[in-house]
């Protein structure tokens, strides 16, 4: 009965609008979060109530501080707590940013009100991926549809952050840029309110509960003592840098050039936009080829050295080459990355890298702010042409590295995604979750399709989320097939073999 | 498929499935001999119900039996003594101790992709050699399902064990040779990040 259920093609069509329906409320708080009228105008504001380019710098250099003091432990409280509460949080810090915001007339205050965001930013981030990973889970019964969904979030994100940016070039322009401040906050006020209506996925609910300490010390032991990820840790960090100098101090440039408050929305839409495209081209270049590679460093290099120049057009083109370039290499790096650490500790050095990246651009930000306004931004490019060519370095040093990937069959995945439904639908789970030296064990009953369905779903989870695991079955199934392909040809003794020839030879002659 | 190549293509893995029952290897070529005796002598008789090489394959199980139980060695059915333990060095995951425990310490190094050009006569060898040191009935239990594509039911027939136990031999086999190809694969040829490796 089951059976016939769930590969009755309507069944799965059912799934995909229940995970539609679901994913509504997440994706419409997504979009309300990511209408930020204020932000293409942040720095025309900033300049309007009395910061200047020391200023500014020592305030991305606060934010910078705070952000990763807020980063590991959101990373905690989210999977330890709710998913959903963290986001909660982050979309009422996102509301009071803006109100505070606009309630500002100076620098103290304005600073506190980049630190709420920083609140909102290290809540929001990465949390909105996990959640979508074990809703699509726990409604499909598989992640293949993830990167789809996601995909769809990240595209009406990046819409709304576009579309957002537009409106309020144009209202800063048409009103005050103080105005954009408070309009934003009911946006945020809207985001809490579908949240509240999003019901949150419980699957990592299930996992092992590892103690703080010993989780974090894991953590940095292998961020530390792994040699191969070194390369892979400098490229993450420097290119969030190049990105956190584009995404901060390049309204700057505008500012300098005295450029009107209606320029700032499609500078910053167009800034935004990169994230979406970045996120569309990242799978699409070659970056373990050499020539891609060599492309991409010398188009890198030469946009940083562009903004060396007084000439606000091309100041603008070099930062969006740079912001998607850099986006693109990030994404490379967060790529290797998870696949060179195992699932347990994968969010965790995610983070940590994060958090290098922040306290690193700490005291980029404040001397970059300092050369800003004593010689001027033009001057002050030539440290983010360093931190390009040393980013580019280190794109080419991890250079041909291969991502590894997943390795597992499509085959045994649409075999597989009858029982996962099956389980989840009994809603009943009386398996404990395999560790790694239970899961090899259980390989070659896997392949025989004789682990029961319970099994095997904790079988396939914990192979999707383990490179090391994934390694190991992909190596089984090699190995299975070099025996296939081994020549049967291991021949008796001579004397033998003849003596058998002989007989045969007689036994048709008689 | 003439006479004479017949013996030399599967010959190889009638003495293997001979060896899983009997005591020494002298005696595994005896059963191989006895068989194809067996075979020519009876070939009137393969109605053609199973496969030609299944029929050779069963005739050989006999044999062997028949000759185990003479050498007095009757393996108990389900008896897998020296067959436990971990496949994998225990060593190789995080003891109780540690955080993470029975999570990998070190992730089984990545093998090259076959565009990556590894040597395929050499691979070749490689998996030959760790099938030629796997225990007797291990090696039997591979060949039939890896080699000669038997069902597990059906190589559960021949070995003459429960189909349960027919997969721990051949999951312990399959490791044992997936940690020579490691061993092989995984270390110097190539790793994931050759600038990493170096002149060493």
């Amino acid at each position: 009965m089951t059976t016939t259920l769930t590969e009755d093609p309507d069944r799965d069509l059912d799934a995909q609008k229940r995970l539609s329906r679901r994913l509504l409320p997440l994706t419409a708080a997504v979009a309300l979060q990511g209408f930020l009228l204020w932000v293409p105008v942040e720095k025309l504001f900033m300049t309007e109530i009395g910061f200047d380019a020391a200023s500014i710098g020592l305030m991305a250099a606060a934010y910078a501080a705070v952000t990763p003091m807020i980063e590991i432990p959101s990373g905690v409280l989210a999977d330890r707590w709710s998913r959903r509460g963290v986001l909660l949080i982050a979309a009422v810090a996102l509301a009071l940013t803006a109100l505070i915001g606009g309630l500002s007339y100076n620098v103290p205050t304005y600073i506190a009100c980049s630190l709420v965001l920083a609140v909102w930013f290290a809540m929001y981030s990465g949390t909105i991926d996990a959640i979508v990973y074990d809703t699509v889970l726990e409604e499909i019964g598989a992640s293949e549809q993830f990167e789809k969904r996601i995909g769809r979030v990240r595209a009406v994100e990046s819409a709304s952050l576009v579309a957002g940016a537009l409106a309020g070039g144009v209202l800063a322009e048409l009103t005050s840029t103080r105005l954009t401040y408070f309009l934003s906050v009911p946006f945020g006020v809207l985001a809490v309110f579908a949240l509240l209506r999003f019901r949150e996925p419980q699957l990592h609910k299930d996992q092992e509960g590892v103690s703080l300490r010993a989780h974090v010390a894991t953590t940095y032991r292998a961020m530390i003592r792994t040699k191969r990820l070194v390369p892979i840790i400098l490229l993450a960090v420097l290119a969030a840098l190049v990105l956190s100098t584009i995404f901060e101090f390049g309204p700057l440039w505008l500012v300098a050039a005295g450029a009107a408050p209606g320029l700032y929305g499609p500078y910053w839409a167009a800034l935004m936009a990169t994230l979406g495209l970045g996120g569309l081209l990242a799978g699409r270049i070659a970056l373990h080829r050499i020539g891609p590679l060599a492309v991409v460093a010398v188009v890198a290099v030469a946009a940083a050295i562009s903004l060396t120049i007084d000439n606000l057009g091309v100041a603008i083109a070099a930062q969006i080459v740079l912001a998607l370039l850099f986006l693109i290499a990030s994404i490379r790096a967060t790529q290797l990355l998870h696949d060179a650490v195992p699932s347990s500790i994968r969010t965790g050095v995610a983070s940590g890298v994060g958090a290098i990246g922040w306290i690193l651009f700490v005291p980029f930000a404040f001397v970059l702010g300092l050369v800003s306004r004593e010689q001027g931004v033009h001057v002050a490019a030539w440290m983010i042409v360093g931190v390009t060519v040393a980013a580019s370095a280190a794109l080419a040093i991890v250079g041909r590295a291969q991502p590894p990937g997943i390795p597992i069959a499509e085959d045994l995945t649409s075999r597989l995604l009858r029982d996962v439904r099956r389980c989840l639908m009994e809603r009943r789970h009386d398996v404990e979750p395999l560790d790694c030296n239970e899961t090899v064990e259980l390989v070659s009953e896997f392949l025989d399709g004789e682990l029961g369905p319970h099994v095997e779903l904790e079988f396939v989870n914990h192979v999707r989320g383990c490179l090391g695991c994934s390694r190991y079955l992909e190596q089984m199934r090699l190995t299975v097939a070099e025996l296939r392909d081994l020549p049967a040809d291991e021949r008796l003794p001579d004397a033998t073999r003849a003596r058998l020839v002989a007989a045969f030879s007689r036994s048709i002659q008689s | 498929m003439a006479f004479r190549e017949m013996v030399d293509a599967w010959s190889g893995g009638m003495r293997r499935l001979a060896a899983s029952h009997v005591r020494s290897t002298a005696s595994a070529d005896e059963v191989v001999q006895d068989a194809w005796l067996a075979v020519i002598e009876n070939l009137a008789g393969f109605e053609g119900r199973s496969s030609l090489k299944h029929w050779v394959y069963r005739i050989v199980a006999n044999t062997a039996k028949r000759r185990a139980a003479r050498e007095s060695r009757v393996v108990p059915i389900g008896d897998l003594t020296g067959e436990t333990g971990a496949t994998v060095d225990p060593s190789r995951f995080r003891r109780t101790t540690e955080p993470f425990p029975g999570h990998w310490r070190d992730l089984p190094s990545p093998w090259p992709t076959p565009e990556e050009a590894i040597d395929a006569t050499e691979v070749r060898r490689v998996v030959t050699e760790a099938l030629q040191m796997l225990p007797p009935r291990q090696a039997a239990a591979v060949t039939l399902r890896d080699i000669e594509g038997y069902e597990s039911d059906a190589a559960a027939e021949l070995l003459g064990i429960t189909v349960a136990n027919q997969r721990v031999l051949l999951h312990r086999g399959r490791s044992a040779v997936r940690a020579a190809l490691e061993e092989y694969l995984g270390t110097d040829v190539t790793n994931d990040h050759p600038q990493d490796s170096g002149p060493t």
